[in-house]
């Protein structure tokens, strides 16, 4: 059902443009694929489905829903072309092209397109799974069931495809040649459903118990399945017959075309995507003042939690700061990134009282070069992650709300002290996981297009502007327009890494040439130019370690809420005959976080190094960036995890705030909405795609990577950094399927 | 898009829901027969039914009359004493002809499934059933679990076409005038 939604979509997208304006591809093929997906969902999804597993006459219904009426109408919508067309440019391209062009994939492709193999298809779908003990097979196991009805849906498209020959492919026969190829099908029709009807004995036994259950005795529902199949068959066969007998006496013709005023165009295919291009979304985010506003929003919302971690009960469940951050700000992290980009820096509520406090206060300062590095951030990454697993920091709401404080305190202190935006490039962790993370994301501040930039000589996107495109932006001309804080100089900009999404360059760009432009998900991980801010990948020792201390912190963090990680840490507690779980908790992240990293990274950019002969430096830059992905998919399933079992805590830690200030309009708290509900049936299938999406991007990197520097030993360089991503991979999939301690849900 | 170009596609979007909303549930038959006054058939979903949640529906008839208000108890006994209960409802079923339960059977061997329709005591009967223990989960997920090495294979036929492709022509999309013509 997926699948059939997907290619819809995929369809949609690519036919604008040429509906209607090209040859061939008049209004009405739309209109037939999207019947045929009406009638493919009638036969799959309804009741028939169903009621087919207990009448075989309903079921024969389905088969000849599927084999006569959807296939027919999903290929007279000519589907091929519009389908590739409504991949992204990237996907055609890089993927689909090398298929499509290969001459032994038309090969293939030809063969299977015969009308010998079209006919034989559709007659050995037709039998086979109409054999009691395959058909039997069917009705007992779903996925064998769901099987059958690909084959036959497959089958039978090859086999109207020699007859309705969709655009821009060309029948191979002629129409007399086809009137045979039909009426043969016709006769072993006609022979199938003889069989079945005139038969004396129940030929399908499951049916002998599920018949009689809806008033039909099993014998006269066979023989009603084979009249309907004999009749069904011919009303569409021989329609089709007699078309193409009159189409081959000419005394049918088409229509001539006649194409649309507008040329064709497929602009919207042709360039990428551009958020700050879509109509209503695009012109609030260009507004500085919405943006703001979103600021000021979160930051309003960060002062309420603040107090009722201070304020409200100390147990976390019942208290929004023990709830809220860590269950639903997080999981609308993870789908921020995984869908959009860096939008949690964008809309960072720090930044409000930050940039009010600037609008009177210019730091005097500069960065020190001492700390030009990410090594503080690291050391704060770990801190963060150490002291999360040590003290449980999502179970106390007092914490939490003093580390708002200190994150207030913090901005406010060294952006009040030091120019640009020092905090959120140098210092902030949580920037730092954003910005990590987005590297994989679908979406970038980039330039729309880089000839305008080769003639720029204001540089306003670094260095701001007096005006920039403001000027229909509504901003008046005697407001200073300021450039990237994090100097990051847009035409030499690589992915995500170092962007907050603030825009100011967008703003700042007279030529309005800044966009919210896609991009390929991890494509700046293996980038080898020089990158305005962070230089070349293949030197950051600093950056590789950040990333490989995220990637790794993925999978501690999330094993830290696994029974088994649990039991060890309470079993060395009891070994040692400690009093509290603190340090045993700090020493074992530590070893998942630094020391095994350190150790399995080192082995692998060695061997790697060895074989390409390139430095071990290089090497352990490279391979860490590789590693990202796999890492952020287990972000994505831990968090998305929580969203997806605890989002309802949300509901009574609000009701309740809302009494405590003598608010009663919501009801009494319903606590029972915070405890315990089941993990959905998807979840689990979801995260393991998750985990393989982020296995095969790390891979396709390590490869990209390997090929670029090593030549005629990538895959041998590449296999170390392969066996990492695969270990990490096995790991991710132990997790998901341990005993999860749940948030918000402890003791209510 | 015009409104008019958008009718198939809402219409598309109409039928999905009501087919969605219409889906129905059932499984696989265990018994059927007589219950007293009634006609009753009792399906099970999964099949094979192994330890764990398992859904039970009836499709409940009386002298060809299908029966959707008579309440129907269901109670499932367990090889090693245990036993669990519940009633079954048409809202707990896809089909607005059956009714459905769904019961947790904690362990695996034979369960006697007792079903008892309306108040009156004759209208009763019960039967046995196999449960299998519960696979481990990595066995019932493993085909989500192996779907990165179908996609590692064909970016690895990938690699190997446009390597392919390079040493014999340059670079594909130039020389290639359909591919070209699609992929532009």
């Amino acid at each position: 059902m997926v699948g059939i939604v997907f290619s819809s979509l995929l369809y949609l997208r690519g036919v604008r443009g040429i509906v209607g304006r090209v040859r061939g591809f008049p209004t009405w093929r739309p209109k037939c694929f999207a019947a045929g997906v009406i009638v493919l969902f009638l036969a799959l999804a309804s009741p028939i489905d169903s009621i087919g597993h207990m009448l075989l006459w309903v079921h024969m219904v389905q088969h000849w829903l599927l084999i006569m009426i959807a296939a027919p109408l999903i290929l007279l919508g000519s589907p091929g072309i519009p389908m590739l067309r409504g991949l992204p440019k990237v996907v055609r391209r890089q993927a689909l092209g090398p298929f499509i062009a290969s001459p032994f994939v038309r090969r293939c492709l030809a063969l299977l397109l015969n009308p010998f193999t079209g006919w034989m298809a559709f007659a050995l779908v037709n039998w086979t799974w109409h054999y009691p003990i395959f058909y039997g097979a069917a009705l007992e196991s779903n996925l064998v069931h769901r099987f059958e009805h690909a084959s036959f849906l497959a089958g039978s498209m090859l086999f109207w495809w020699q007859i309705i020959a969709p655009w821009p492919w060309k029948a191979r026969w002629s129409d007399a040649a086809l009137v045979v190829y039909l009426l043969a099908a016709d006769v072993q029709n006609t022979i199938f459903s003889a069989i079945v009807t005139f038969s004396d004995s129940v030929l399908y036994s499951n049916y002998l118990a599920t018949a009689p259950a809806l008033g039909w005795d099993a014998l006269r529902d066979q023989r009603m399945a084979g009249a309907f199949m004999w009749t069904a068959g011919q009303v569409v066969m021989l329609p089709a017959a007699i078309f193409l007998i009159l189409r081959a006496l000419k005394m049918v013709r088409p229509k001539p075309f006649v194409a649309r005023e507008r040329p064709a165009t497929v602009s919207h295919l042709t360039e990428p995507f551009d958020l700050l291009r879509v109509s209503w979304i695009g012109a609030f985010l260009r507004k500085r003042a919405a943006r703001e506003s979103i600021r000021w929003t979160l930051a309003f919302i960060a002062l309420i939690l603040v107090i009722d971690g201070f304020f409200g009960p100390t147990d976390a469940p019942s208290n929004m700061a023990g709830t809220l951050p860590w269950t639903h700000w997080r999981g609308l992290v993870v789908i921020a990134l995984l869908f959009g980009g860096n939008f949690l820096c964008m809309s960072c509520p720090l930044m409000a009282p930050r940039n009010l406090m600037r609008r009177w206060w210019k730091p005097r300062f500069r960065w020190p070069s001492a700390l030009r590095s990410k090594w503080l951030a690291v050391g704060l990454i770990a801190i963060w992650l150490i002291t999360y697993e040590a003290f449980d920091l999502w179970s106390n709401p007092r914490a939490t709300a003093l580390i708002f404080v200190g994150y207030f305190a913090a901005i406010l202190l060294i952006d009040g002290l030091f120019r640009g935006g020092s905090f959120c490039k140098w210092v902030c962790p949580i920037g730092q996981f954003h910005m990590t993370q987005s590297l994989v994301s679908p979406l970038s501040v980039s330039v729309r297009n880089t000839a305008v930039c080769a003639t720029c000589i204001g540089r306003e996107c670094i260095r701001g502007s007096d005006s920039g495109h403001a000027k229909s932006a509504s901003v008046s001309l005697s407001i200073s327009v300021p450039g990237c804080e994090l100097e990051l100089f847009q035409p030499a900009k690589r992915g995500n890494l170092d962007c907050t999404f603030c825009l100011d360059c967008v703003d700042a760009c007279p030529h309005d040439n800044v966009g919210i432009l896609t991009q390929s998900p991890s494509v700046a991980l293996t980038d080898r130019r020089w990158g305005s801010s962070i230089g070349r990948v293949a030197s950051r020792i600093d950056v590789a370690s950040m990333l490989a201390l995220l990637s790794f912190g993925a999978f501690a963090n999330a094993a830290g809420m696994t029974g088994p990680w649990l039991d060890l840490v309470a079993a060395v507690t009891y070994s040692f005959e400690l009093t509290s779980t603190v340090v045993v908790e700090a020493a074992m992240t530590t070893v998942a976080i630094i020391i095994l990293p350190v150790i399995l990274m080192s082995c692998a950019a060695l061997i790697s190094s060895r074989i390409s002969r390139i430095s071990l430096r290089e090497s352990l830059c490279v391979g860490a960036h590789t590693i990202v992905p796999i890492g952020a998919s287990m972000w994505c399933v831990h968090w998305f995890f929580h969203l997806a079992t605890s989002a309802s805590t949300a509901i009574p830690v609000m009701q309740r705030a809302l009494n405590d200030v003598g608010i009663a309009w919501f009801g009494q708290p319903e606590w029972a909405e915070s405890c315990c509900g089941p993990v959905p049936s998807w979840l689990l299938p979801l995260e393991l795609v998750l985990l393989q999406l982020g296995l095969v991007v790390s891979g396709w990197m390590v490869w990209r990577g390997s090929a670029q520097r090593t030549g005629r030993h990538a895959i041998l360089a590449s296999i170390p950094w392969w066996t990492l991503s695969l270990i990490l991979w096995f790991v991710g999939v132990w997790i998901v399927f341990q005993p999860m301690q749940m948030r918000g849900t402890s003791t209510l | 898009m015009s409104f008019r170009a958008s009718i198939p596609w809402l219409a598309c979007g109409l039928a999905v829901a009501c087919c969605l909303r219409a889906q129905a549930d059932g499984g696989a038959v265990v018994d059927r027969g007589r219950y007293g006054a009634y006609d009753a058939t009792i399906f099970l979903a999964p099949v094979p039914p192994s330890a764990g949640a398992i859904d039970f529906s009836i499709l409940l008839s009386r002298s060809g009359e299908p029966q959707l208000i008579v309440p129907v108890h269901i109670r499932a006994e367990g090889p090693n004493g245990s036993w669990t209960e519940g009633q079954m409802h048409d809202a707990d079923s896809g089909n607005r002809l059956l009714r459905a339960c769904s019961l947790t059977l904690g362990s695996s061997g034979t369960w006697r499934i007792s079903i008892q329709i309306g108040e009156n005591t004759a209208d009763f009967r019960s039967f046995e059933i196999s449960v299998n223990p519960t696979p481990p989960p990595w066995r019932t997920s493993l085909p989500w679990m192996i779907l990165w090495i179908p996609v590692a294979l064909l970016l690895v036929a990938r690699e190997i076409l446009v390597a392919g492709q390079r040493r014999r022509r340059g670079a594909w999309d130039d020389s290639n005038r359909f591919s070209a013509t699609i992929l532009r």
